[in-house]
């Protein structure tokens, strides 16, 4: 019996250097564009952010239900020690995959 | 933690007050637009609350947060259309906004007002589930999202909650918040929000996340997504809800100053594992007792310890950014549900104990926003060029003093003096605000009442731009208050009375403001049943405020005005809308403190209109100063009418005597008088002026003169009147033996009103007009009715401002009417007397074609006409050829400051006869006869040759004295009468009695001429009684007819009757013998008729009869 596997859609972004704050409104257009293929993991590569604000944990966590909904995830990559910090202590970590830098 | 009003809280007190000014008009109109939302409008005041929410959060003022945060829900909620704002609502957002002023006005106690029923019920209606009012210990409501300890967090800090409830969520928690616990850590769960308490704070998250893990562990977190909008282009993260379980050393009164959220968001579990409020939690861990628990955690939302805390708002968010987004708004507003809920909870608990913390009680509003005024800058531009004139006037007098030169003083003061009237007006201007400030609560409350009697009433509001001092708009709040409240509820029928009667079944109140004569006006009229002045006059019976007999005399304005007397109320029930009979006589005085004026109109059926009128401002009046008992008083000009002197030797005419007041005519009107003396119960003097001294005023009535002699007798050893005096007046016979013509007994008047009532203020003496600074009365004097206020005058002394309105009081002038009443009561009785008065026949005739005499008919022997070429010039003299001798002619104008005789080919000739010669008066005709009873004037026109003058046929007509006009041509025919005068100093008086002050005047003249002395009276009863007293000296009774009291037919015959005074003789005096009066005279033993005014056979009888006596 042959079954077919359904490929998995995988888009990235690259954050810039603030998460959030003056950045915020294009990474919005950009996650909106990225989630609305509900792709089934949107990386982000978090390597040049060193700084992330309330609303770009916002748009993260609103990003990660969009696609927890849609049976996707976020997955935040080279996260540096103290974004991680943030994230994980607000409690970032229940919607979005992270994955520290280096 | 006390609440200090500093600068910033006062802008705060300032700005919200403002924002709250239009508040209640806009939701009126928003509840009138239904269900078509005005946005703008909604925008407008959902603006105003933010406004006030974000300052009260900025100042730690958490009940008024609360408040307008729960407003701004609702206001939300209808501008997205999700509401419609029924009347309900509108209520709640009024009785919020009520709340909200009276908390704002004392916001140091704002905190400890009670709004959690409020609150919960704006809530509730924000959520949609409102339905009846909400117990305070009602269960909170489920209003948690998935990844929230709702329940642990607020419902109770009772230890029976187990732990395994608190941590259902955090289940991996458990073993390491025991962990923390044994090593004596504090375990707290922290609700935060990283929009609200981190980014709108300008705080940067990753060092307040840093500083957190830096003193701490956190064991558990969760965020709440479920508050959070979907990815779209609108996103905008409005709030982002975290919850943490956190482990550290810091203790519960230190823990907020690491998470600044306030001591409500943060809980802390206990070695049982529940969790406790921090709010009720104290260093023992155990539920706080009042004593022990900070005020800020008792009553919720803590407030900071120290100022540089960022406060807490309803949800323990700090409000930094006020500027936010609606929808944001909405987001958080919902989620701050939440942590109401939990407050509420907590609240809950602490329920008796907060209801029993003190309420302000409604009243006692503090003075913030009262002791500040907003002023265009303009107005303080002018203020300072004024200032600046004012020192340029200074250095101008200064200079000018120093010159010593007059012109530049005066010129100096001049200026300054003008200078001052600016200033002094631009001042005024700072203080003046709009009525609109007063009119613009009432939409509300014709609105609140007419819901609650079941009307419909529409409220016209016009003249709100009109401007009033500032402390008379605060003045005349209650009393327009209740005035409005009256008109609803007494005025305005129902609507089914209204269609029954005709009328729309909407009734109208208007009220109006305007300007006129120096005055705001305002008028507050109905269309409603108008007063029934019948049933008030019956209530006022039936209270005892009125006796059935003045009831029975009272005109329908009267009636009207029985509204105003204290106990007075027609209600048929006391409600606490109206009705407690205590209303419109505090309305009535408090309008009348303010120096207003009040009447009222009604017309059964159709309505009322109540008319004000308030001076401009009370801080500095116009008034006029006047003096009595030595001291100065001030009369406020808006209730002077007038200025009114009575000469000396009118007075004894002029003031008359209706039942037991003492009254003026005045224009037809009787003016009841009041002495000032009397009312204020000082020492009645005069001053003097010839001495300038001050002396006790003996007269007991107004009309008597100052004389310790009997006041009806003149002697001349009193007098020493100059010959100046007497020169002064060429055209006034001014007799120096006659007391009554000095200056000093001439009586001052003021004439004042008080709403629809005048009467006559008598004082000592009168000043300028001046504009005085009105300062209250001391402490001493501060009961004391009869004055308004006090003022320093030029020479430092002080004035006390009479109150007039009380004066009457006082004086029991509490009629309006009274002197209408007097009015009444004297014009039937003249009618009455008049079918009886003295009637005269009068010859009335022209000289020049618009000037009218007058003589007496029974003078005239005669009237020829002749031609003016037969009229010859002898001697200096004219006379005409007649009956066979010369006619001596005379003119009035030869004597008497009359105009010349016309011009005409012919004239006519008057001819009388005297001293034994005929004589004739040149006139024009046509001449005519009248007989009327005559009212002369015997001052105005007097002159030598005019005795009086009268109204005769709609003209002024001049009174004739033929006796002076030809004893002053011709006296030497007059030597022989001369002769038979008596010597001067004799004792021989004549008692004449004579009710006509002409007559009594004219005649007593007469005989004073030939040499008698006259004791006059001016009836029979007063003749009697000076009969009596002077029995010794009356020689002979001359005596009218017809006389009030006791008439001359009945004074003869008392006379006649007793053997004391038998002997004398008596002369009736009349304008009319008729037989049948002659025949009765008669009876009653009178000896002789004389007609008053032929001088020349009154003074035969008298010279017969005494030398028959």
């Amino acid at each position: 019996m042959a079954t077919s596997k359904k490929k998995k859609t995988c888009k990235t972004l690259k954050a810039g250097a603030h998460i959030g704050g003056a950045d915020a409104e294009k990474l919005k257009k950009k996650l909106i564009r990225a989630t609305a293929g509900r792709p089934d993991e949107l990386r982000l590569d978090c390597s040049a952010a060193t700084d992330i604000d309330a609303i770009g944990v916002g748009l993260l966590a609103a990003a990660g239900r969009q696609l927890s909904e849609g049976g996707g995830r976020l997955r935040m990559k080279n996260v540096s020690e103290t974004i991680y910090a943030v994230v994980d202590t607000v409690g970032l970590g229940r919607y979005v995959v992270l994955e520290k830098a280096g | 933690m006390s609440i200090e009003i500093d600068e910033t809280m006062q802008i705060f007190i300032e700005e919200s007050a403002e924002h709250l000014a239009d508040i209640e008009n806009d939701f009126l109109a928003i509840e009138e637009g239904g269900a078509d939302v005005d946005e703008d409008l909604i925008n407008k005041v959902y603006r105003a609350a933010h406004s006030i929410k974000g300052g009260a959060g900025f100042m730690g003022l958490t009940n008024i947060q609360n408040l307008t945060h729960e407003m701004e829900n609702i206001l939300g909620k209808i501008r997205n259309h999700e509401m419609v704002p029924n009347g309900e609502i509108i209520n709640h957002l009024l009785k919020a906004a009520d709340t909200l002023r009276e908390m704002i006005s004392d916001v140091t106690t704002s905190n400890d007002v009670d709004v959690s029923a409020l609150t919960a019920d704006l809530a509730a209606i924000s959520q949609g589930t409102f339905e009846a009012p909400q117990d305070a210990d009602s269960q909170p409501q489920d209003g948690a999202s998935s990844g929230t300890l709702s329940e642990a967090g607020g419902q109770s800090g009772e230890p029976d909650d187990g732990p395994g409830d608190a941590l259902s969520e955090f289940p991996e928690a458990r073993e390491g918040i025991e962990a923390a616990l044994a090593d004596g850590k504090n375990v707290y769960l922290i609700k935060l929000d990283l929009i609200e308490d981190v980014q709108r704070r300008g705080k940067s998250l990753m060092d307040y996340i840093a500083d957190i893990t830096a003193t701490g562990g956190v064991l558990a977190r969760a965020m709440d997504l479920e508050r959070v909008d979907p990815l779209s282009e609108e996103f905008e993260p409005a709030n982002l809800p975290v919850q943490l379980v956190f482990a550290t050393v810091f203790r519960p009164e230190d823990i907020d100053d690491l998470f600044e959220i306030g001591l409500q968001n943060i809980f802390q579990f206990d070695e049982k594992l529940a969790l406790h409020p921090l709010a009720e939690t104290s260093t023992t861990g155990v539920p706080a007792t009042p004593a022990e628990t900070p005020p800020a955690a008792a009553e919720g939302p803590g407030a900071p310890d120290t100022p540089e805390k960022p406060p807490v708002d309803l949800a323990g968010k700090g409000v930094a950014d006020t500027s936010e987004t609606p929808p944001a708004a909405a987001v958080r507003a919902e989620n701050a549900n939440v942590h109401a809920t939990h407050d509420r909870a907590g609240q809950a608990e602490q329920g008796p104990r907060k209801a029993a913390a003190s309420k302000k009680p409604a009243g006692q509003v503090s003075s913030a926003v009262e002791a500040s005024l907003r002023v265009h800058v303009s107005l303080l531009d002018s203020l300072m060029d004024l200032a600046g004139e004012l020192v340029l006037g200074r250095n101008q007098l200064l200079q000018a003093m120093t010159s010593r030169d007059s012109r530049l003083v005066e010129a100096a003061s001049q200026r300054i003096d003008l200078i001052t009237s600016e200033l002094q007006e631009a001042i005024m201007l700072t203080r003046m605000q709009a009525i609109g400030n007063v009119f613009g609560k009432f939409p509300r409350v014709v609105r609140d009442l007419s819901r609650k009697l079941g009307k419909q009433v529409e409220l016209v509001l016009e003249g709100k731009e009109v401007e009033l001092d500032k402390t008379i708009i605060e003045s005349i709040n209650d009393p327009l208050t209740h005035l409005v409240r009256n008109a609803v509820d007494h005025g305005i029928e129902d609507p089914e009375q209204r269609l029954k009667a005709g009328k729309n079944a909407v009734g109208r109140i208007v009220l109006k403001a305007y300007h006129e004569a120096g005055q705001v006006n305002i008028v507050i009229s109905d269309d409603g049943k108008g007063l029934d002045g019948d049933r008030l006059v019956e209530t006022a019976v039936s209270k005892g405020l009125i006796s059935e007999e003045q009831a029975g005399a009272m005109s329908e304005k009267e009636k009207v005005n029985l509204i105003f007397l204290p106990g007075f109320s027609t209600a048929r029930e006391v409600t606490d809308v109206s009705g407690r009979g205590v209303g419109m006589d505090v309305v009535k005085t408090n309008l009348d403190k303010l120096g207003g004026q009040t009447e009222i109109e009604s017309t059964p059926g159709e309505g009322t209109t109540i008319r004000i009128k308030l001076p401009l401002t009370l801080a500095i009046i116009p008034s006029q100063i006047v003096q009595a008992g030595g001291e100065r008083y001030a009369i406020p000009q808006v209730s002077l009418v007038e200025l009114l002197r009575i000469p000396a030797d009118q007075v004894k005419n002029r003031i008359e005597t209706v039942g037991d007041a003492e009254v003026v005519r005045l224009r037809g009107d009787l003016l009841p008088l009041v002495r000032l003396t009397d009312v204020i119960g000082v020492e009645r003097t005069f001053t003097d002026p010839e001495g300038r001294v001050r002396k006790p005023d003996q007269r007991e009535n107004l009309a008597d003169r100052r004389s310790r002699h009997t006041p009806l007798h003149a002697s001349a050893k009193d007098d020493d009147r100059s010959a100046d005096e007497i020169e002064a007046h060429p055209h006034r016979r001014v007799n120096p033996l006659d007391r009554r013509q000095r200056a000093a007994s001439a009586l001052n008047i003021a004439v004042v009103s008080c709403g629809a009532m005048k009467y006559g203020l008598v004082v000592d003496r009168l000043f300028d007009s001046e504009e005085i600074v009105v300062k209250p009365l001391g402490r001493h004097l501060k009961n004391s009715k009869g004055y308004a206020g006090a003022t320093i005058m030029g020479d430092g002394r002080v004035a006390l401002i009479l109150d007039v309105s009380h004066l009457a009081h006082m004086a029991r002038l509490n009629s309006v009417e009274n002197s209408e009443r007097a009015m009444d009561i004297a014009e039937s009785a003249e009618k009455a007397a008049q079918l009886k008065a003295d009637r005269q026949s009068m010859l009335i005739f022209k000289c020049a074609e618009d000037e009218h005499f007058a003589v007496p008919i029974n003078l005239v022997e005669r009237i020829e006409k002749v031609e003016g070429a037969h009229i010859e010039q002898v001697g200096g003299k004219r006379v005409m050829q007649y009956r066979g001798g010369s006619l001596p002619l005379f003119c009035i104008d030869e004597v008497a400051q009359v105009k010349p005789l016309a011009d005409h080919d012919s004239h006519l000739v008057i001819v009388f006869s005297l001293a034994g010669r005929e004589l004739g008066l040149l006139a024009t005709g046509p001449v005519d006869a009248v007989e009327m009873a005559i009212e002369v004037d015997g001052e105005t026109l007097r002159q030598p040759g005019i005795m009086g003058s009268a109204i005769i046929g709609g003209h002024t007509t001049l009174m004739v004295d033929v006796y002076e006009l030809v004893q002053t041509l011709n006296p030497d025919w007059f030597a022989e009468s001369e002769a038979m005068r008596e010597p001067e100093g004799t004792d021989t008086a004549i008692l004449y009695a004579e009710d006509s002050a002409f007559f009594r005047s004219q005649v007593k003249r007469f005989i004073e001429e030939e040499g008698y002395r006259v004791i006059e009276a001016k009836d029979g009863v007063v003749a009697w009684e000076l009969l009596q007293e002077h029995a010794a000296e009356v020689a002979l009774v001359a005596t009218d007819i017809e006389m009030p009291n006791m008439d001359g037919f009945a004074l003869t015959e008392k006379i006649k009757g007793d053997e004391r005074f038998a002997h004398l003789p008596v002369i009736a005096l009349t304008t009319l013998a008729s037989d049948a009066d002659q025949a009765r005279g008669k009876a009653v033993g009178i000896d002789d008729y004389q007609i008053k005014l032929d001088r020349e056979k009154l003074i035969t009888s008298i010279r017969a009869m005494l030398q028959n006596a």
